[in-house]
């Protein structure tokens, strides 16, 4: 069949975005969650829009909640001795970043600025303190989600924590 | 280019405009300030049982129709089966009948006191406390009629602006929020919450205080009606209980409605009027002791300099209801401040 053909335009929805559940479900915090609280969730994020080199948040400032990208691309950088910040990742449609605002009054750790004129999903804290309060079972599930993710990101910090004093301990042996 | 003085007409018309503007939203606000606030204390003490429905898959407004439904038929049923001694009876006052009641009453007391203390029979207590009372009484029944329709109005339109509010009041916030531009727009986001849920504690503890103050008050003057003559319990109790809004005056302005009410309209003699007085006294002692300390969980301190000034202010503006919903939407106003600040010295720490 052509992809033009007639039954290729009634069932072709054209270059259409991800719809948000979409997206939302591909994140780790919202995998476990049902199609009906999907559509609960989509209900309470918040869809902003970013220019490019926009800042998103910036390090050290306090912090709400995380976002997801839904399209665009963002940069996590961080203050270095240097003239340039360190850039820590680079990330693109359907990831997402800021989580550990999620936990409470902390302060940003990294700034998050757009690299191209970005479409982004944002969940606060005060969206999940509302779905713990309605919602429980699914407010558990995203809190589980939540920590398996930092779990997750404690593990990864551990390994390059070890790479890095094999390393340094490697050298010192060399040099001893 | 344009000469600057082309612009001159416009400016008008557009500063004209704006002072119009300004002028219809401070008449519209004190028209509606009263409605929108009580309505928001109703909304912020219905909010958790509104929450309690919406987890079992109820939707917001219907959760709060179904409440005040509910509480409507309390309240009937309350006032249809309460024993006699509770019950609402008709008051046939008016201001001649209050003012010689009044001199009556107080030339009494006069000649009680004279006969005891010889010294203050030069005082004229009497003719001086009547021409007060006097005129108070018939500013009050002048004003009566106008009180009633205003608050028929209010009770109402309360409901009303309520169910809007917990039905569209989360959608409208978000919408709010959307506005704000990035940069401010988590600060904005995070300060509302805070400002909600503090708020929402503050009015929900005075509101739930007040009611517990109402029911201590009718059980103690249901003890005093057992020795002395005690009319219109519920309606003193309901007063007391609405001016326990109102700090350190609060009390002293329901006992003294009560006593207007028996001096001037019932022509009491004094033990009814020490029954209430000890009444209110035993209310005020179990409300400070008990009550809140138990029910205010987030106490906004308000200084007493403050608290006159806004009782002033509140009173000129809106009159009675004006001093009751003042010291409440004052408190509310610190609490923003506080977070406004609050947040800021959080930014200012986490910069360094």
């Amino acid at each position: 069949m052509k992809a033009d053909s007639i039954w290729g335009n009634i069932f072709r929805y054209g270059h259409r975005k991800e719809s948000l559940a979409e997206i939302l479900q591909n994140v780790p915090l919202f995998q476990d969650l049902t199609t009906k609280e999907l559509r609960i969730l989509e209900g309470l994020v918040h869809i902003r829009a970013y220019q490019p080199d926009e800042p998103v948040f910036v390090e050290s400032e306090p912090g709400a909640g995380m976002y997801v990208i839904r399209t665009g691309r963002v940069d996590i950088k961080l203050k270095h001795r240097s003239e340039h910040p360190l850039v820590l990742a680079e990330l693109e449609t359907g990831d997402f970043f800021g989580e550990m605002a999620l936990l409470g009054d902390t302060s940003r750790s990294a700034t998050a600025v757009t690299r191209e004129a970005s479409e982004l999903i944002g969940f606060f804290l005060p969206d999940l303190e509302e779905i713990i309060n309605l919602h429980p079972s699914m407010g558990a599930k995203i809190t589980f989600g939540l920590a398996k993710t930092l779990a997750d990101r404690l593990r990864y910090t551990n390994a390059q924590l070890r790479e890095v004093w094999e390393i340094r301990g490697a050298n010192e042996t060399t040099l001893g | 280019m344009r000469p600057r003085s082309a612009d001159l007409p416009t400016r008008i018309l557009g500063l004209t405009l704006l002072l119009g503007v300004m002028a219809l939203a401070f008449l519209t606000l004190r028209i509606l300030l009263i409605p929108l606030v009580a309505a928001s204390f109703v909304a912020y003490l219905f909010d958790p049982a509104v929450v309690a429905l919406q987890r079992r898959g109820m939707q917001r407004g219907s959760a709060f129709g179904l409440l005040l439904a509910i509480s409507l038929i309390a309240i009937i049923t309350f006032l249809a089966l309460a024993p006699s001694w509770l019950r609402l009876e008709s008051l046939n006052a008016n201001s001649e009948s209050f003012t010689d009641r009044m001199e009556k009453q107080f030339g009494e007391m006069e000649h009680s006191i004279s006969q005891r203390f010889p010294m203050f029979q030069s005082v004229h207590l009497a003719s001086k406390v009547n021409q007060k009372a006097g005129e108070f009484a018939a500013h009050f029944f002048e004003g009566l009629p106008a009180l009633i329709t205003s608050f028929t109005v209010n009770l109402l339109l309360v409901p009303f602006i309520a169910y809007f509010m917990v039905r569209d009041g989360r959608t409208l916030r978000r919408r709010i929020v959307s506005l704000v531009p990035n940069r401010y727009f988590e600060m904005t986001l995070m300060m509302l919450h805070r400002i909600d849920r503090q708020i929402g504690g503050y009015l929900r503890g005075r509101i739930i205080e007040c009611m517990l103050v109402a029911v201590t008050q009718i059980i103690a003057m249901g003890i005093a009606a057992a020795f002395v003559d005690q009319p219109q319990i519920l309606l003193i109790s309901v007063v007391c209980g609405a001016t326990n809004l109102i700090p350190y005056v609060g009390p002293l302005m329901g006992a003294g409605f009560g006593i207007l009410l028996y001096l001037g309209a019932y022509g009491l003699p004094m033990s009814a009027v020490l029954g209430l007085l000890a009444a209110t006294l035993v209310a005020h002692i179990i409300d400070n002791v008990a009550i809140a300390p138990l029910v205010l969980s987030h106490n906004v301190d308000l200084h007493p300099l403050t608290v006159a000034l806004v009782l002033v202010i509140g009173g000129e503006l809106l009159g009675i209801l004006g001093l009751l919903i003042a010291i409440p939407v004052a408190a509310s106003m610190k609490v923003v401040a506080q977070e406004i600040y609050a947040n800021y010295q959080l930014q200012t720490r986490l910069e360094e």
